[in-house]
């Protein structure tokens, strides 16, 4: 399309002589060109592109903050090196590798860690260190498509989801995690305290208390 | 002359006094009606204007929004079939070649794949156009590499399966101006409006000339309208030719003239003229008529080809090149004539393109492939979008189809269906069916199939059909007992006998079974495998109807249902789509996951505009759900089901229920698998009995689908609370594993049974039975 701007003085005077001409031919009386036609044709503006409204979703929620949530969690460590620790056989891995090799060796007997789960898990924590957490759930539900049972993939889920301050599915992600064979009694634990940082949030004291003690009672 | 003037002035001066003394003269009068009219005739101008533009601007950019398959995520160690491959390939437009060096070509040596895919603006991240090589093993993918390199994950670009016009059957392949052969406008323009760059929007010339032509041939062989004109026509198409309209028109025509260059008139021409109708479907613009006549992009066509196109804009139906190739012969070579006799093209060239063929291609329904899964998505859509919002700017939807399934479940349904109505000597073409799968953890839809010819749109079985469920509904019945493990397990004993249950009406409903027999005493475990209903009766009146209709609705059945004593064998009219939810709350292990056909909606230029999370809602605790599903894993294995066993396999164990409606109306089958979750109904779309059970019919669409899918087998994930016992059914007590007849059950913590007797077991012992 041409640009809008072009020739639009050129047109708006043919537009005004328009609408005194039709005016004009309508009413057989003369006269003058009625006002209110040629304001309403020539003062017209163009509407902006118009943008489906009521559909921007992805909304950056409120960052984890300073709750005694982010201290008992388990950090994310430096997970593109830890991965690749854990992949190699290498000790020193971090607590969030570990999990992933856990969750997946106990989901199956013999199984392996899944390279294309671990790069989609890297790529879900380098969104996550940015505050992309949109990008970080995308990535996230690409692996759990490729490895549907494995609990600590849920977990990070969660994670993700309350660092965007969605608290329903924070907890239905932590829940799930939780009723995953995969998830040891220390992810247990951390998905209780996510469940209880989002009774907390939500106003639920003896909710939040409950969950907090059922997660240091799995911790123990 | 001074008398004159003196005459006019007393004649002015008596009017002002009649004026004066009447209050209202005939010049005020003719005043006020004229500047009504005068308003009046503005705010139409006005109202058009707005109008005018609405259309124009709402359109100018309004690209079909655009849905896109699944994409495929390569990775070592993936269950994929080269085959599943090659067909995903084909159905994202890529073609087979020798060698992979163009773009959208993949060329296969065995079981060794080059693809070169092509750049594709996910919406996390863009891709460019890579270089992948796929190799397979053992059933899975052993390795994928770029340029050579190994790689943990490729993802494929997705396939283009659709177009949304919402609110009405449209389709556009815009086209730009500067994109459309320069063929094509001279040949337009020498036919339809030669005055174009000049006229204001009407062309009296062109009026005169037209007169003048087509009285000379004697037939209407010129029309008098614009360019502009006609696209008024298109704006407001309504099929009266008055003259309020034609005048209607022309001051829509002269109000866009006035509004926008000729530019932006013709390529809003080129992009909205009516040239054909592909059943329901209306073809819009050159852009998509070019594939519709020919199944190439405009800018492939050449001049015949072109002039072709133009000569349609005259009449669609009437010079329809398939239907009467004649006409539309003689009416494109007119066109070229008409291109000679403006010196556009010359003589050697007409010679030419009057020579060549029509060559039109025959009708294809090639682009609506997936009608049934589209029609999913739109009222997905629908919830949270309005119809213009989707209309503009041409939005990106990724779905969650997968080609590959839609295609099994397709053929599923199909062949099936074609082999029980040879059998039953039934009569032909009444069975219908639809089918939905789903990913059991993730709730995405990845096929939906509306009926048995589903490459033909047309009524949606898999939404619309809302038919009894029949036993499809036990498990929450059994659910809402086995939510209370103190009083109720799979051990517990039942009483298969005659029950009557009074209706608050008064009436009295006495259910039957299938085989019209009681099978006396008997356990919940053996009344759901094998579908008794009246144990099922009675163990439903006794856990409640409330906690049953409740149990649905944690289930994720929004649909209200009465809780008549009916409801505990099926009474309940539901869809599959609503079974399928149903389904997957159980598969999820009591974690409620929205169905969705949607994964996100980003813009043309592939910024996100929403999102549709994997999201989940504990619904049921775990344990009671995993009980649950252990039973129907014994429908498939020893119960209703059990054909599965030996067509699909022992290795691979799945969990479901069959579903029998009254008189054999319906047949259901609802069951899953690790990684498929699969609802199938058969029936006639008339309600008369299609002769079907649940097993005979459904299942075995169901159970064809599943062996060409080749799923992944159901694994026992048992909650931590779940607790295993050795059980013999026939006294409802817990034994030992060397006793005959025990079987490993199992149990919510706590709940066993009391330990019972080992070896022969007599019946007088059984405590009370309920009922």
């Amino acid at each position: 399309m041409g640009a809008k701007g072009k020739g639009s003085s050129q047109r708006r005077s043919r537009l005004a002589a328009l609408a005194g001409v039709v005016s004009l031919v309508a009413c057989t009386g003369g006269g003058t060109p009625a006002p209110t036609a040629a304001r309403s044709t020539a003062g017209s503006v163009h509407a902006g592109g118009a943008a489906p409204s009521g559909t921007a979703r992805v909304s950056a929620g409120s960052e984890v903050g300073e709750s005694d949530w982010t201290a008992t969690v388990r950090p994310l460590g430096e997970p593109d090196e830890s991965t690749a620790r854990a992949l190699a056989g290498q000790g020193g891995a971090a607590p969030a590798a570990q999990s992933v090799a856990q969750s997946s060796a106990s989901g199956g007997s013999s199984r392996r860690v899944n390279p294309a789960v671990v790069s989609l898990l890297n790529a879900a924590n380098a969104h996550s260190r940015n505050g992309d957490h949109p990008r970080a759930a995308a990535s996230l539900e690409r692996a759990i498509a490729i490895e549907p049972d494995n609990a600590w993939l849920w977990h990070r889920l969660a994670v993700t989801r309350l660092a965007e301050g969605r608290l329903d599915q924070a907890a239905g992600l932590a829940a799930k995690s939780n009723a995953l064979p995969g998830a040891d009694r220390g992810l247990q634990a951390d998905n209780w305290r996510i469940i209880a940082e989002v009774r907390r949030r939500q106003g639920d004291a003896d909710g939040a208390a409950a969950a907090k003690a059922e997660a240091r009672r799995l911790a123990q | 002359m001074p008398s004159k003037t003196r005459r006019r002035s007393a004649a002015s001066r008596s009017r002002k006094t009649r004026r004066r003394r009447h209050g209202r003269s005939v010049g005020g009068v003719l005043g006020r009606v004229m500047v009504i009219a005068l308003i009046l005739t503005g705010a139409y101008v006005a109202w058009l204007d707005l109008h005018v533009r609405s259309q124009f601007e709402g359109r100018r950019f309004s690209v079909p929004a655009r849905l896109y398959a699944r994409p495929l995520e390569l990775y070592a160690g993936m269950r994929l079939t080269p085959a599943a491959l090659e067909e995903t390939l084909r159905a994202a437009g890529y073609q087979a070649r020798a060698d992979s060096g163009r773009r959208a070509t993949y060329a296969r040596r065995g079981e060794t794949f080059d693809v070169h895919t092509r750049p594709f603006p996910f919406w996390d991240a863009r891709q460019p156009a890579l270089r992948v090589r796929v190799r397979f093993g053992a059933g899975q993918v052993s390795g994928v590499q770029v340029d050579g390199r190994e790689r943990p994950l490729v993802r494929l670009d997705p396939a283009l399966i659709g177009r949304i016009y919402p609110g009405h059957h449209e389709d556009r392949l815009l086209v730009r101006l500067d994109e459309v052969p320069s063929g094509l406008v001279a040949a337009l323009l020498s036919v339809e409006d030669r005055d174009f760059e000049h006229h204001y929007g009407i062309s009296p010339r062109a009026i005169a000339r037209a007169l003048f032509a087509n009285l000379r041939a004697g037939a209407l062989v010129q029309g008098g309208s614009t360019i502009t004109q006609q696209l008024a026509k298109e704006y407001f198409l309504n099929g009266q030719r008055t003259w309020g309209r034609k005048l209607n028109d022309a001051v829509i025509a002269l109000i866009l003239e006035a509004r926008y260059d000729k530019a932006e008139i013709l390529e809003a021409y080129l992009n909205e003229v009516y040239l054909g109708q592909d059943g329901e479907r209306a073809i819009h613009g050159f852009g998509l008529a070019a594939h519709f006549y020919f199944g190439r992009d405009l800018d492939a066509l050449r001049l015949p080809e072109l002039a072709l196109l133009v000569a349609l804009v005259r009449g669609p139906s009437y010079y329809n090149p398939r239907r009467h190739p004649r006409r539309a012969l003689a009416r494109r070579n007119l066109v070229l004539e008409q291109m000679r006799a403006l010196g556009i093209i010359s003589a050697a060239r007409l010679e030419r393109a009057r020579a060549a063929p029509l060559g039109v291609i025959a009708a294809t329904r090639a682009r609506f492939r997936y009608p049934a899964f589209i029609d999913l998505v739109r009222r997905q859509l629908r919830r949270d979008y309005r119809d213009e919002d989707l209309r503009g700017d041409g939005l990106r939807i990724f779905t969650t189809l997968d080609v590959h399934t839609q295609r099994m479940a397709e053929r599923a349904l199909e062949r099936r269906i074609a082999r029980l109505e040879h059998a039953g000597g039934r009569r032909s073409g009444a069975l219908q069916g639809a089918v939905i799968v789903t990913s059991p953890q993730s709730g995405e839809v990845l096929a939906v199939v509306g009926g048995r010819d589903e490459q033909r749109a047309g009524f949606n079985r898999a939404i619309d059909a809302v038919r009894p469920v029949g036993s499809l509904i036990k498990p929450a019945v059994y659910l809402a007992a086995l939510e209370q493990p103190r009083r109720y397990t799979l051990a517990s004993p039942l009483l298969d006998e005659p029950v009557a249950v009074r209706a608050s009406t008064g009436s009295v409903w006495r259910p039957k079974n299938y085989d019209d027999t009681a099978h006396g005493r008997t356990s919940l475990y053996e009344a759901l495998v094998k579908s008794y209903n009246l144990a099922t009766v009675r163990l439903g009146m006794e856990v409640g109807l409330d906690e049953v209709t409740e149990s649905l609705r944690r289930l994720g059945i929004e649909r209200p249902l009465q809780p008549f004593p009916s409801l505990l064998l099926g009474a309940a009219e539901l869809s599959p789509v609503e079974v399928t939810q149903m389904y997957q709350t159980l598969a999820g292990g009591g974690f409620r996951v929205p169905v969705r056909a949607i994964r996100e909606v980003t813009s043309a230029r592939g910024e996100p505009l929403s999102r549709y999370p994997l999201s989940v809602r504990q619904a049921f605790e775990p344990a009671p759900v995993f009980v649950l599903v252990e039973a129907m894993r014994g429908v498939m294995s020893e119960g209703t089901g059990r054909s599965s066993r030996a067509r699909l396999g022992a290795g691979v164990a799945a969990a479901g229920k069959t579903g029998t409606t009254d008189g054999l109306r319906d047949s259901w089958f609802a069951g899953f698998t690790e990684d498929r979750l699969a609802v199938v109904w058969l029936g006639h779309d008339d309600n008369t009995p299609a002769g079907l059970s649940g097993a005979d019919g459904a299942l075995q669409v169901w159970i064809d689908m599943m062996k060409s899918l080749k799923p992944r087998s159901l694994a026992a994930r048992a909650p931590s609370d779940v607790e295993w016992a050795w059980t013999d059914l026939r006294q409802g007590r817990t034994t030992r594993s060397e006793c005959p007849g025990s079987v490993r059950f199992p149990y919510v913590r706590g709940s066993q049974p009391p330990v019972g007797q080992c070896g022969e077991w007599r019946a007088e012992r059984v405590g009370a039975v309920p009922g």
